[in-house]
């Protein structure tokens, strides 16, 4: 499990930044949740390491942020910005790019399904 | 389903506070993630109380707690600042502004060249001078800051940003300015040829960094300080 959290760690911003593509805006407990969900709690989103994440994404305006009031208190929720958009797809070909190739290494008589 | 109260929240932002995190929109964004881990874990276990929760969340951001948190944060700040600050710069050494600098670094050299000693020392005055206005201004700068801060009674991270952009260049360059007032007072201040092109290269830098500073970066963090404070002023 340890060892598949190095993994799963060098694709962290892409990650989020296709959370917000599908999903329009989003907090960052709800980022950790939604992962948590998807990947069956497999994958888990540190605290520490996701709010680096969203602030880097932020300061290099990939990332907007919008404020709400819910339950009495404030919440800060994140979007792609147009340049995080682009971003978001150039990252998403790399990722395919190298899951390909993994495959391809991994298991060479198996075609990858995209 | 239990909810976090008032009063909660209220513990929460004391807790950020206490735990070094001074400004209030990175309180705000973890207050709101403590106060959704803490509804979660009652969602499980409605005993727990609102103390060993909070422990346990908090226990989820490391041995450096907010600290790091924090420190990441101005520290991908300053980078994008400083980033603007060198690309605002080396479009001066690029076509067409480049035609511009070159033009002032000639026209400087053209000065010393005629005029010796005293262009020198009207030069290393310019500099010195738009140096300490540079100084008093930034001194200027962050009083302001901070006596917004007191009025509002908040701090923002932005501004902890903006007020080391104006810090760090004054100590950095705090040296070589020292230099230039030896100079200045030194009893012959003949340059060498050498010496003249040095000068006017440093020159044409120092005023390079001085015009983009204050028509580029002051303004954008004004503009971005101003934002934070309308984001927060919405809700």
């Amino acid at each position: 499990m340890k060892k598949q959290q190095q993994l799963y760690k060098g694709s962290l911003n892409t990650i989020i930044m296709k959370l917000l593509e599908q999903n329009g805006k989003m907090y960052g407990y709800e980022i950790t949740q939604k992962v948590k969900e998807i990947t069956a709690g497999e994958m888990n989103i540190t605290e520490g390491a996701l709010y680096p994440a969203l602030h880097k994404m932020e300061a290099e305006g990939f990332l907007d942020v919008e404020m709400d009031r819910v339950d009495g208190r404030i919440r800060k929720y994140y979007k792609l910005t147009e340049n995080g958009v682009k971003e978001t797809a150039s990252r998403m070909e790399e990722l395919e790019n190298f899951i390909r190739n993994m495959q391809t290494i991994v298991s060479p008589n198996l075609k990858p399904s995209f | 389903m239990r909810k976090i109260s008032e009063q909660e929240i209220n513990q929460l932002f004391v807790f950020t506070q206490k735990h070094y995190v001074e400004f209030y929109d990175v309180q705000v964004e973890l207050v709101d993630h403590l106060a959704n881990a803490i509804e979660d874990q009652w969602k499980e276990n409605p005993t727990i109380s609102f103390e060993d929760a909070l422990q346990t969340e908090f226990k989820k951001f490391g041995v450096f707690g907010f600290t790091g948190l924090v420190e990441q944060k101005q520290g991908e700040l300053q980078k994008y600042y400083n980033r603007m600050l060198w690309n605002e710069v080396l479009k001066f050494i690029s076509i067409p502004k480049v035609i511009l600098t070159v033009g002032l670094y000639l026209g400087i050299v053209f000065f010393l060249q005629k005029t010796k000693s005293l262009g020198e020392m009207i030069i290393l005055t310019i500099l010195l001078s738009s140096f300490i206005y540079f100084m008093v201004d930034g001194f200027r700068y962050i009083l302001k800051i901070r006596t917004e801060q007191k009025k509002q009674g908040k701090s923002w991270l932005l501004q902890s940003v903006a007020q080391a952009t104006f810090s760090i260049p004054s100590i950095g360059l705090g040296g070589a300015y020292y230099s230039i007032i030896n100079r200045l007072f030194q009893e012959n201040l003949g340059i060498s040829n050498a010496g003249i092109h040095f000068l006017a290269v440093f020159t044409v830098l120092h005023l390079l960094f001085l015009f983009v500073f204050y028509k580029v970066i002051k303004p954008n963090l004004n503009k971005s300080i101003k934002e934070t404070e309308e984001r927060f002023q919405i809700v």
